[in-house]
């Protein structure tokens, strides 16, 4: 096995085979700054959610997932044994609601990725109907870039940029159809996909987590501000209170709030998936 | 036929012009541009751009994170 990448909050391994292995960490990110302090069972959650997913979405598309026991040892309930693929170069984001980039690009240009919308919307707000919105990836100059769907096409070819708006948005769809019906508003999430070795385009990374998408609590939706993430929120408030200039490193975070965060981790993952988390 | 990160290659490209004593921009804005320029470059080669997972996915900053672009990208 071999560690070919560390992240903030997720490591990549190379098995022996060829397979890759995903591996989910404790580490929370608040402003894009790894906090000190791991909240336990968060990588555990946020994989298992993501297979979850997976395997709901298998009758959409194919993903890149081999197994989700067939890990290592140490990394038992927070790893993905998957596929390589070959990875489309855009990254593909479904958004249901106005937020984040997509609120900033409304506001100065009234569309997103070249789709306009209606006038008078604010932060927050429900989109007629969810739109496909690529970007770049954040590699090029340090943050992704919105993308035109022409831009797609040019880019990867008009059946690969059709597909993946179709797919996008279908996975988006019934993702936030589903949560929607257990309070948990997805406000928009970000897909990866590639080519498997037999040239299959192909689910990949993960899907329909708090890492990869918005989630915010619908008792708690108001349109006009920023809105509350569904877990990490005490996090960030708790950050806020501290004086915290948000560059690293990051505070200690204290254990009520960790155990407040791991408890709201815990609920996403139970509302969505309608199983019981049992502590690790 | 082989693969190329597109990434990489506008990398390539900007270390390239600034050896030929040029000062490139990435233009904000224009990123699509220059990635849809590095796709055909390679496709005109007659490689395919493709990215490996490690450097597609978002392992470092989650896409959840990006919401304090809103803020730090501010004009």
């Amino acid at each position: 096995m071999k560690h070919i990448h560390a992240g903030k909050v997720r490591d990549l391994y190379e098995l022996d085979g060829g397979d890759i292995l995903l591996v989910a960490s404790d580490r929370v990110s608040v402003y894009d700054v790894s906090l000190p302090t791991p909240i336990p069972d968060k990588g555990k959650l946020l994989n298992q959610l993501s297979a979850w997913w997976f395997d709901r979405m298998a009758e959409v598309v194919p993903n890149h997932v081999v197994s989700t026991t067939d890990v290592p040892e140490e990394f038992a309930g927070r790893a993905m044994r998957c596929k390589p693929l070959k990875m489309v170069q855009v990254e593909c984001i479904a958004r249901g609601y106005l937020a984040g980039l997509g609120l900033r690009e409304y506001q100065r240009d009234g569309k997103i990725s070249g789709v306009a919308l209606p006038p008078g919307l604010v932060e927050g707000d429900k989109l007629p109907e969810p739109i496909f919105t690529p970007t770049t990836k954040i590699s090029d100059t340090g943050h992704d870039e919105f993308m035109t769907f022409d831009e797609v096409l040019n880019e990867i070819g008009e059946d690969t940029a059709k597909r993946l708006r179709e797919l996008t948005l279908e996975i988006y769809a019934r993702g936030a159809e589903h949560a929607a019906a257990q309070g948990v508003i997805i406000a928009d999430t970000k897909l990866e996909f590639g080519f498997d070795a037999d040239g299959t385009l192909t689910l990949g990374d993960e899907v329909l987590t708090s890492d990869s998408s918005r989630f915010w609590p619908a008792d708690e939706w108001e349109p006009g501000r920023p809105q509350h993430a569904f877990d990490k929120q005490f996090v960030r408030d708790w950050s806020r209170s501290t004086g915290w200039d948000q560059t690293p490193p990051g505070p200690e975070i204290p254990a009520d709030i960790v155990e407040q965060t791991r408890q709201r981790y815990t609920e996403v993952y139970e509302r969505i998936t309608g199983k019981t988390w049992v502590r690790g | 036929m082989g693969e190329y990160d597109p990434y990489r290659l506008i990398d390539d490209v900007e270390s390239l012009l600034v050896s030929h004593g040029l000062e490139p921009l990435r233009v904000p804005g224009r990123g699509g541009d220059r990635l849809a320029g590095a796709g055909r470059l390679l496709r005109g080669f007659g490689l395919e751009p493709r990215m490996a997972p490690e450097d597609a996915f978002d392992l470092g900053v989650p896409f959840q994170g990006r919401i304090n672009q809103a803020e730090t990208l501010k004009d």
